[in-house]
């Protein structure tokens, strides 16, 4: 897997790129934990990813909630695989709850139908 | 970096666990091969004896044994041809596989190499390229790797140590685990060979599949995880459809194990070995995509509405369970709304990664059973996981399920939520069907000898104070430390039950290897013998059967060289040729007794008395009974037998036989027909490290006889003048009763009371009194065993601590009869 952080002092492009692995989500978190603390917007690039299980999405919806928590801003700056879009829905994230106001999940979801 | 900690790093302890299990397999195999020379079709003991040999291949390859890898292959090979009607058993082939199971036995013995071949190795290969090359087949292709240590995984060549190729996390337990999982895969395979539609048996494969993946998982195995799960897949696929597996799918899972442990070792990493892979699988799902019918069999009822909360554990997403897979499998059963649930994910700060906080929300109608569901679940694995089942109105089920934290909307009575529904237990509704889960498989634990015999010891430590203790509150005013007492006394029986419970293993091992040495006996000296085995489920204390066998082989031996005759003899008798050896195992009370019996020519007690007379064991014109005359059989040196053989006749081995099974606190005893036969009857207790004894005492020493040799106890008035003699005799309901006096006998001072307490025992056939002071009662005995200075006091079985904290020493009756049949007129036999 591979994570790049392109910061332009507003917003942050984090690329997500690969297939992440156990490790690869510990770095992930290191990552997003760095760019939450300095950019006032994120916006993911999740175009590069090959494959992706449970504890990503889980990993995103974390960060989600910590960028909303800090008023950041946390969007999406790319398509995103149909692997992930049918993963999402295979987990129920289509209709999940409890997540924070514009949930990630669904932005998700959704820009995985617009790219179908 | 190294796939594979080199062979010398590898834990003693798990290679000595590897040495047993094998060794454990051999035997297995050699009661299969010697069943399988009567019965050469039975696919079953062909089937054991492939998979016996395929298991020892796999898990040499894991530890790196390279050499018994590729030995116990190419008998491998010779069973799998068997195995697919390639080739028939023959007498040769048995032999061939009976001789490569004693290779495999010697390096596995401890301390020698298991990477070098055993000395007997060229002699098998030879014999085994003879009855492959009659066959027309060819030897078993070996992959090539290097035997050397030099190439163990990692070093320059390996295909693990490529750039890039992940290194495994192997540790001693995954190991362990894996081996034994793989050896469960081939168990359930084997079987659903012989029963190919058992979904249970599918189930199992696919339950051995599921684990082997989660510990991949858990160790980096990407490579074994994505294999395994391809295999996973077929099976539940299989599972699902209820289509039986075909015999083309268990070889080929067959071969994957073998693949499964190459992964593991790091030696299955290279392009070629996963393109292998690769079309492996590809021809799995081609398989099960033949076989499988278009629906899927669930066992079904009316339709239904149920609302399940699925809460993986914590450990899910490393565990090789994936919850995805799960609600895809749910799905199949019915219409399904699944609402992922992520209110328990914690900000960023405080997330692991590797901990999961999802949960699910399933409404499902379908037409499964609950049991059904329940199955869809069984691989939720981790303590912390929980699955609700909880029935629904149908009309539910047509909406998704509400928003968080509302209840879903129905037509009619709601049902409550399920953890209400479950806690609340009101009338009329339906708790939640728990799914347990995590550990709900039936496990074992191999637990060190050591660690058992000091639980053992630590008890029996406990056992003391406990007495103590019980003493202590009877004479105690105190009520409260009287209930306590007997409170503690309880709980120690039960826990001093249950330890002792533990270290019982059954006899099957040891019965299964004497097959091997009745056939290799009966041949060697012209015999036609027939072992039956019964009782092989009974229990005895591991250490007891531990040196158990060397007693049964004497006997055996004893048996087939002069009990059995030759098939000319019998035949001339009225007797079959064959002859017949009956072992059995029963227990009786404390005991366990064992008995070992043939349909031989029986004792010639005439000859048995000549000989007798002819040693001065007896007198010439000295009448003795026929238990006596069988007793002087066990005397050391004493053989009947005109000629030595190699097998028996001089006169060592019932002598041996005594002493092994007297050193077991067991006897030993004949009975014989001339002409019917003869079965020697071994007692054996069931622990050696608790016995029931009877104490004794003597002016101020006490003693434990054990009560097993205790017939009765008398009482008789002493003599004046006879209060010194060593011996006496007393009439016993007008029978003659010699008596050892005690005091005399091992130099107690003072004078003994006017009444004197006889403990009658038999031993040895004898039957013989020992005057005491009193009979102070029954006694647990907790053994301890003597230091070395009282190495050498024959008559001395060990000692033990009473209630009152004195030490009380343990006689051994049988040889304190000889001590004071060697002591005459008087004196202490040490």
């Amino acid at each position: 897997m591979e994570i790049t952080v392109d910061d332009d002092g507003v917003v942050s492009v984090v690329r997500i790129a690969g297939r992440p692995g156990p490790e690869d989500l510990r770095r992930c978190r290191e990552q997003l934990l760095g760019t939450l603390g300095r950019a006032r917007v994120i916006a993911l690039d999740l175009g590069g990813l090959e494959g992706a299980d449970l504890a990503f999405v889980q990993l995103l919806c974390a960060a989600h909630r910590t960028a909303c928590a800090r008023g950041c801003e946390m969007t999406l700056a790319s398509d995103v695989p149909p692997a992930l879009g049918a993963l999402l829905e295979r987990a129920g994230a289509e209709r999940c709850a409890g997540g924070p106001p514009g949930c990630l999940m669904r932005l998700l979801i959704a820009a995985c139908a617009r790219a179908a | 970096v190294s796939a594979r900690e080199p062979l010398d790093e590898i834990p003693e302890s798990l290679v000595a666990a590897f040495r047993e299990e094998a060794a454990e397999l051999l035997v297995d195999m050699e009661g299969a091969l010697m069943a399988l020379e009567a019965s050469p079709g039975d696919e079953e003991l062909v089937g054991r004896s492939f998979r016996a040999l395929h298991t020892i291949k796999g898990n040499a390859a894991m530890f790196g044994f390279v050499a018994m890898e590729r030995f116990a292959h190419e008998l491998e090979h010779l069973f799998d041809l068997v195995r697919k009607k390639r080739m028939a058993v023959t007498g040769e082939i048995v032999g061939i596989a009976l001789a490569a199971k004693d290779c495999l036995q010697e390096l596995l013995a401890p301390g020698q190499d298991c990477e070098r071949d055993a000395a007997g190795a060229p002699e098998v290969r030879r014999r085994l390229e003879a009855v492959l090359a009659a066959a027309g087949a060819g030897p078993a292709v070996v992959a090539p790797r290097d035997a050397s240590p030099a190439s163990s995984p990692g070093a320059p060549g390996d295909a693990s140590a490529e750039p890039g190729v992940t290194a495994p996390r192997v540790d001693e337990e995954f190991l362990r685990e894996v081996a034994e999982l793989l050896q469960d895969l081939e168990v359930a395979l084997m079987e659903l060979e012989r029963q190919p539609g058992d979904g249970e048996l599918m189930l199992r494969a696919f339950r051995a599949l599921h684990a082997i993946r989660g510990d991949g998982a858990k160790h980096g195995l990407v490579e074994l995880q994505s294999f395994v799960a391809e295999l996973e897949a077929v099976f539940e696929q299989l599972h699902r459809s209820g289509e039986p597996a075909s015999r083309e799918l268990i070889d080929l899972t067959l071969e994957a194990c073998e693949r499964m442990c190459r992964v593991i070792d790091g030696a299955g990493s290279s392009a070629a070995e996963i393109a292998l892979r690769e079309r492996e699988i590809e021809k799995m799902h081609s398989i099960a995509a033949r076989r499988t019918r278009p629906e899927p069999a669930v066992a079904s009822g009316p339709r239904r509405s149920w609302r399940i909360r699925l809460r993986p554990g914590a450990g899910v997403f490393t565990g090789g369970t994936d919850p995805v897979a799960i609600l895809d499998g749910l799905r199949a059963l019915g219409a399904c709304a699944v609402r992922g649930r992520f209110d328990e994910v914690p900000s960023l700060e405080e997330l692991d990664p590797a901990v999961c906080h999802l949960w699910w929300e399933i409404e499902i109608a379908t037409e499964a059973t609950l049991d059904t569901l329940r199955d869809a679940f069984i691989y939720v694995g981790g303590a912390d996981s929980s699955v609700e089942i909880t029935p629904v109105d149908v009309a539910a089920v047509a909406a998704p399920p509400a928003e968080t934290g509302a209840q879903p909307t129905v037509a009619s009575a709601p049902a409550p939520a399920p953890a209400a529904a479950a806690e609340s237990g009101e009338k009329g509704k339906r708790p939640a069907a728990q799914v347990p889960s995590g550990g709900g498989d039936a496990s074992t634990l191999r637990v060190g000898a050591g660690r058992l015999d000091a639980l053992v010891n630590l008890v029996g430590e406990l056992v003391t104070v406990q007495a103590r203790l019980s003493r202590e509150a009877q004479t105690s005013s105190q009520q409260a430390l009287v209930g306590i007492a007997e409170e503690v006394e309880r709980l120690t029986a039960d826990l001093r039950d249950l330890t002792l419970e533990i270290r019982m293993v059954p006899v099957r091992p040891v019965f299964g290897k004497f097959r091997r040495l009745v056939r290799d006996l009966a041949q060697s000296i012209g015999r036609e013998v027939e072992l039956t085995t019964e009782g092989e489920e009974t229990e005895l204390d591991k250490s007891v059967i531990d040196r158990l066998g060397d007693p049964i082989v004497h006997i055996l031996r004893n048996c087939i060289d002069h009990g059995i005759e030759t098939p000319e003899e019998r035949e001339r008798a009225g007797k079959p040729r064959k002859g017949s050896v009956l072992l059995t195992a029963a227990q009786a009370g404390p005991s366990v007794v064992i008995r070992i019996e043939d349909d031989g020519r029986g004792i010639d007690l005439e000859a048995v008395r000549r000989k007798a007379v002819e040693r001065g064991l007896l007198g010439e014109h000295e009448v003795r009974g026929e238990r006596e005359l069988h007793a002087l059989l066990f005397a050391p040196g004493f053989s009947t037998s005109s000629r030595v053989t190699n097998v028996s006749g001089r006169g060592v081995g019932l002598d041996v036989v005594k002493r092994a099974v007297e050193g077991l606190r067991g006897e030993v005893r004949v009975v014989s027909r001339a002409g019917a036969g003869t079965a020697f009857e071994v007692r054996l207790p069931l622990t050696l490290a608790i016995t029931e004894g009877l104490a004794v005492a003597v002016g101020e020493e006490r003693y434990i006889l054990p009560l097993s040799v205790v017939r009765e106890c008398v009482e008789i008035a002493g003599r004046p003048d006879a209060s010194r003699r060593l011996s006496d005799v007393a009439s016993v309901r007008g029978e003659v009763l010699p008596y050892v006096r005690l005091r005399e006998l091992l130099g107690v001072a003072g004078a003994p009371p006017p009444l004197e307490q006889v403990v009658v025992v038999e031993s040895s056939g004898r039957t013989v009194g020992f005057a005491v002071d009193y009979v102070l009662g029954g006694h647990q005995t907790v053994i301890k065993p003597l230091g070395r200075i009282y190495r050498d006091v024959r008559w001395l079985a060990g000692s033990t601590i009473l209630g009152d904290g004195t030490v009380a020493l343990i006689l051994d009756v049988d040889q304190l009869v000889s001590a004071a049949e060697a002591a005459g007129g008087g004196g202490a036999p040490c």
